[in-house]
């Protein structure tokens, strides 16, 4: 069954048409099923994860999802700094490291569809003024939101 | 936002996370509402961040000179 609904596909791959004109990869940490039935770690939400970047890579032909299995692809996820699941990393031209944790759902959908496009094309909407400081920045940053789906 | 300022700088990394699904990180970080914006570890807001507000932040957490 899909995720999206008629109207809210519609509207995504709009946007997309409109803004996302450069390519973006998502690195989505999940796990796959075990042979044996149960999975090697508890993760109630990448099923619905998947599912649902599935259906908004599908959207734009400038979007590739590549899914990898956290225990088994542990290296790269450790690389990518992600020490949970389900995860996505965006990269296109940003320049810095951009994640998410959880099922981007309800409100945070705008978070993800927001940062395939300015992920693909390395710029923002934000003012010129703090475009400038934060490109002036010379030390590490890290940045943690934490939210709720709605 | 804070992926914006990611999109900006090489040295901006920033996490949103699902604080729900991850109950250990609301509890590291005593999460009574969100959104939460923690940087570097060491300021933390509650409620929205508008832009202006999330530079301060960041440039103030440069100034204490502590890398996360």
């Amino acid at each position: 069954m899909p995720v999206l609904t008629d109207q809210v596909r519609a509207q995504v791959s709009k946007v997309f048409s409109e803004r996302l004109d450069a390519p973006v990869t998502l690195q989505l940490f999940t796990q796959r099923a075990s042979p044996l039935g149960a999975p090697a770690l508890p993760c109630e939400t990448c099923q619905d994860t998947e599912a649902l970047l599935r259906e908004v890579a599908a959207l734009s032909a400038h979007i590739t999802l590549a899914v990898r299995d956290f225990v088994a692809d542990e290296s790269v996820a450790l690389r990518l700094g992600v020490d949970r699941i389900p995860a996505m990393v965006f990269q296109g031209r940003n320049k810095g490291v951009m994640r998410y944790f959880g099922v981007p759902a309800g409100y945070e959908f705008s978070v993800l569809v927001e940062g395939l496009i300015d992920a693909a094309r390395g710029e923002t909407a934000l003012s010129a003024a703090t475009r400038e400081r934060v490109a002036a920045l010379a030390s590490p940053i890290q940045i943690r939101v934490l939210v709720t789906p709605t | 936002m804070a992926h914006a300022l990611a999109v900006e700088s090489p040295h901006v990394t920033a996490d949103v996370i699902e604080v729900a699904e991850f109950p250990e990180l609301a509890q590291r970080y005593h999460v009574q509402g969100v959104p939460k914006t923690i940087i570097n570890e060491q300021v933390s807001v509650d409620g929205a961040v508008p832009e202006s507000r999330l530079l301060a932040l960041v440039l103030d957490a440069v100034g204490r000179g502590h890398a996360p």
